[in-house]
């Protein structure tokens, strides 16, 4: 136990460097929190991101804290993930591509009783990662156009504890509390006439949002799976600098000037799961969520809300837990999901889907894996003032079992 | 083994993505970008015009002699009487060899006076009409009438003898002659050079309790142009030396030495024009009483005054904003001007309370003055001709002030003090040449 705490702090003090680097640019990350990372721990990014209804049995699974309650005893999972995304944006002009690399998460799990356990997890939420070069718009009252320079940065972090607990051998529910918290920082410049501009503008965002889920095996294939996520509030404050230069020199408006601003919201979700077991080799996994964004009424400054439908389905294969063969012990999985997406921009809303495969490389004789993700997916479309992001995601996850570490410590 | 094969090839993903630039050409919703900062241009903020008239314009100390007088068919008659008191540049008083003996002094003759006058290149009005001047002397001492102040204005004046030492009609030729060769009075040369040779005057205190200065005063039976001579300009005393069968000519030169003992009163009479209301300098005459136009007349004290007494309520647009932009576009009165009269290069601004008290050029925030400067000399059509004066800045402040205390602007001819020049501009309700006040506001 003393090594845990050891390599939790650890780990922690690696992740906030790690946290700060991460970069992921997208034109839709102007909007709102930002662009919302998917960072699933283990082998969920290769079914699709599906799995409510998974145990975490043998792994984490971040999308469900009631799965905490199945855990074995007598481990302690490490979980690391990182991701490298290649985007392609495009719209009815232009084609562009960015690669990006972040950090993805960095979770602990592990039992406190035989009917509990505990998680922790680190990841990156969002990122507001933008940038806007020599847009033309329009000056109010007038024929005139002006033109921007934008460059946003920053992002919110996401700080998980999870409590799972079995009420009965079939029956588990859980809980997680999240701390989002992070700073976004936009810097706008606006030639207007002769002048120059400059808004420097730094957002403070922290909230908490509470999460309850619960598992029910009806057999030992099949269990289904429930989350509630309540309405949360995310305090925004701002402080901006604005500074302009004219034919009659420059100036500070404001420095550093706290301004209103309006608290973001979360919305209601739900969502719904099941896994089925085939043939002790193929596990089916599919979840439906759903997000009322529109009943959050925000301010407009966020952007246009609607409520969003997100479809996810899984799939995966493993010959054997446990054989003398490696590659019999290999996971292989494919999956897809539809996210209708919560924004709404010219009226069209910023959908997303993608298809995934991956495969799990189980290290020694325990719970640890390698698990190397890929997915494909679409964002946006070209046309009605959209951007098409067609992106190909690639997800290492690194899960460690604790005992897998005691070995090597006594090496 | 497997391990490290993955673990290596972990590595090698991340480490071989870099992040390729972002041109930043995809943008979704432009609309949204609109929203949070909202740039508005304002036409429409009223820019209020008035004539001000400036009672006292310092003008000794200006380095000119302007003299002359001319009828402006806008502005009147105006008239400029030059002061100015008179010493020899090295202290010497002395006529001959001050160590001549008597019978020596005997030798030196009187020939004649004349006042020349260098001109300084500046003139103004019609150059080709004769303009006719009086010499006089001053009678009191040349001092400012007010002993705290060691300035003349425009106003300031001297008594001085009613009898002419000469009276000089002449064509002015600025650009083409050097000077003017005033012949003056024998009698006074004479009782002068009398008073040098006999050594009733041998310092500068005998010699201005004697001679106090001169006054060059146009005379009215032409009216026409107004010229400047430069502070070089001499008074000087012919006299020859006699000895034996040889005449030797000589001169006795004095000069306007101290600057600040020179100045030009000018006075104007606009009887007559629509500007011949003007009231106090602290008070204003609206362009609305004045055919919708400003004036500028230099020398006079004649200035325009703009205001903007709506301004604050653009703090009503939006809870923070502020002006980025700004020009005013300030045109000159179609047939206003001509080659005769030309339009000046630029008007400088100041900047002043409502009581037309100055505090100041109106400067950039590196504190250099900011000028009114003429978009062209002229147009075929008098659309494009304007002086463009930026007042992003001094909106700007002005918005941001808390007091209830307005600024104004005062539009003025540069060497206001010293020229003659003349502009007449229109106001924002003047059917043509209307003046403009184009805002940019941003709100953050």
């Amino acid at each position: 136990m003393k090594n845990c705490f050891f390599y939790i702090v650890l780990s922690f003090c690696f992740s906030g460097l790690v946290c700060g680097q991460s970069i992921s640019t997208s034109p839709y990350s102007m909007y709102g929190l930002g662009s919302v990372y998917d960072s699933d721990f283990g082998g969920i990014p290769g079914i699709g991101s599906s799995g409510l209804a998974l145990p975490s049995s043998n792994f984490i699974n971040n999308l469900n804290p009631a799965s905490l309650g199945f855990m074995n005893q007598n481990h302690f999972l490490f979980y690391v993930g990182g991701k490298t995304i290649f985007t392609t944006f495009q719209n009815n002009e232009l084609k562009e591509s960015r690669n990006t690399m972040q950090f993805s998460h960095l979770a602990f799990a592990f039992p406190i009783s035989k009917k509990s356990a505990l998680s922790l997890a680190l990841k990156p939420y969002s990122s507001s990662s933008f940038k806007i070069s020599n847009l033309e718009l329009p000056i109010l009252d007038s024929q005139n156009y002006y033109t921007l320079n934008v460059l946003g940065s920053g992002g919110l972090n996401d700080l998980d504890f999870s409590y799972g607990y079995r009420v009965s051998s079939k029956w588990a529910v859980g809980f997680t509390g999240t701390f989002l918290f992070g700073t976004t920082t936009e810097n706008r410049e606006y030639y207007v006439a002769n002048s120059v501009t400059a808004i420097a503008k730094e957002s403070y965002f922290n909230g908490f949002r509470a999460t309850v889920g619960t598992q029910i095996k009806i057999d030992s294939t099949l269990t289904l799976a429930a989350t509630l996520k309540v309405p949360s509030q995310i305090k925004v404050s701002k402080v901006q600098s604005v500074a302009t230069s004219n034919s009659t020199g420059d100036s500070t408006v404001a420095t550093d000037e706290a301004s209103d601003s309006d608290d973001y919201f979360l919305p209601f979700e739900f969502g719904v799961g099941i896994s089925k077991v085939f043939k002790q080799k193929f596990n089916l996994t599919a979840d439906y969520q759903r997000s009322f964004w529109t009943a959050t009424n925000q301010s407009d400054s966020y952007g246009d809300f609607v409520n969003q439908n997100h479809f996810a389905v899984g799939l995966s294969y493993q010959k054997a837990q446990r054989s003398w063969n490696y590659w019999d012990q290999l996971r292989y999985s494919v999956g897809g999901n539809y996210n209708s997406g919560y924004l709404e921009i010219n009226g069209n809303k910023v959908n997303d889907a993608a298809l995934s495969l991956g495969v799990s490389f189980p290290l020694e004789n325990n719970f640890s894996a390698i698990n190397l993700s890929y997915s494909y997916g679409q964002r946006g479309r070209i046309g009605d003032g959209l951007v098409k992001e067609n992106y190909h995601k690639i997800s290492l996850n690194i899960s460690l079992d604790g005992i897998w570490f005691l070995k090597r410590k006594i090496d | 083994m497997y391990k490290i094969i993955l673990l290596l090839l972990l590595v090698g993903v991340f480490a071989a993505c870099e992040t390729v630039a972002d041109a930043g050409v995809f943008v979704v919703g432009s609309d949204y970008l609109s929203v949070n900062n909202k740039v508005i241009q304002i036409d429409t903020l009223t820019a209020n015009m008035a004539t001000i008239n400036f009672d006292s314009l310092v003008t000794s100390e200006q380095n000119r002699i302007l003299i002359g007088n001319y009828d402006d068919p806008i502005f009147g008659r105006l008239k400029s009487v030059s002061y100015f008191q008179l010493s020899n540049s090295v202290g010497d008083y002395s006529v001959g060899n001050t160590s001549a003996s008597d019978t020596e002094y005997l030798n030196y003759v009187y020939d004649s006076i004349a006042l020349v006058l260098k001109y300084d290149d500046y003139y103004f009005g019609d150059t080709t009409k004769v303009q006719t001047i009086d010499v006089h002397r001053i009678l009191e001492k040349v001092k400012p009438a007010n002993s705290e102040d060691s300035r003349f204005y425009n106003n300031s004046s001297l008594a001085y003898d009613s009898k002419s030492l000469a009276t000089y009609s002449y064509k002015p030729r600025p650009t083409e002659k050097d000077s003017i060769h005033v012949r003056l009075d024998d009698a006074f040369g004479e009782a002068l050079f009398l008073r040098l040779k006999n050594r009733e005057i041998t310092n500068f205190d005998e010699f201005t309790e004697y001679l106090k200065g001169m006054v060059l005063v146009p005379n009215s039976t032409n009216s026409s142009n107004i010229v400047g001579f430069n502070l070089s300009s001499e008074l000087r005393v012919y006299y020859s030396k006699y000895q034996s069968d040889a005449e030797e000519s000589i001169v006795k030169s004095f000069t306007i030495a101290d600057a600040t003992k020179q100045y030009n009163a000018i006075s104007s009479d606009k009887t007559g024009t629509l500007i011949q209301d003007l009231p106090i300098s602290s008070s204003s005459l609206s362009s609305n009483l004045s055919g919708n136009k400003g004036f500028i007349q230099s020398g006079s004290g004649v200035a325009c005054r703009i205001d903007f007494p709506t301004l604050k309520e653009m703090n009503y647009i939006a809870e923070n904003g502020t002006v980025v932009d700004a020009v005013l576009k300030i045109k000159p009165v179609k047939n206003s001007y001509s080659d005769a009269y030309p339009l000046p290069d630029s008007l400088q601004v100041y900047v002043a309370d409502n009581l037309n008290r100055i505090s100041g050029t109106l400067n950039d925030s590196k504190d250099i003055p900011i000028y009114a400067v003429l978009s062209q000399k002229k147009d075929e059509f008098n659309e494009n001709v304007y002086y463009a004066l930026p007042l992003g800045g001094f909106l700007q402040k002005e918005l941001l002030k808390q007091s209830d205390s307005r600024k104004g602007l005062i539009l003025t001819i540069p060497n206001y003090n010293k020229e003659i020049n003349r502009v007449v501009l229109g106001d924002q309700n003047l059917y043509d040449n209307k003046m403009e006040l184009q805002i940019f506001y941003l709100t953050y």
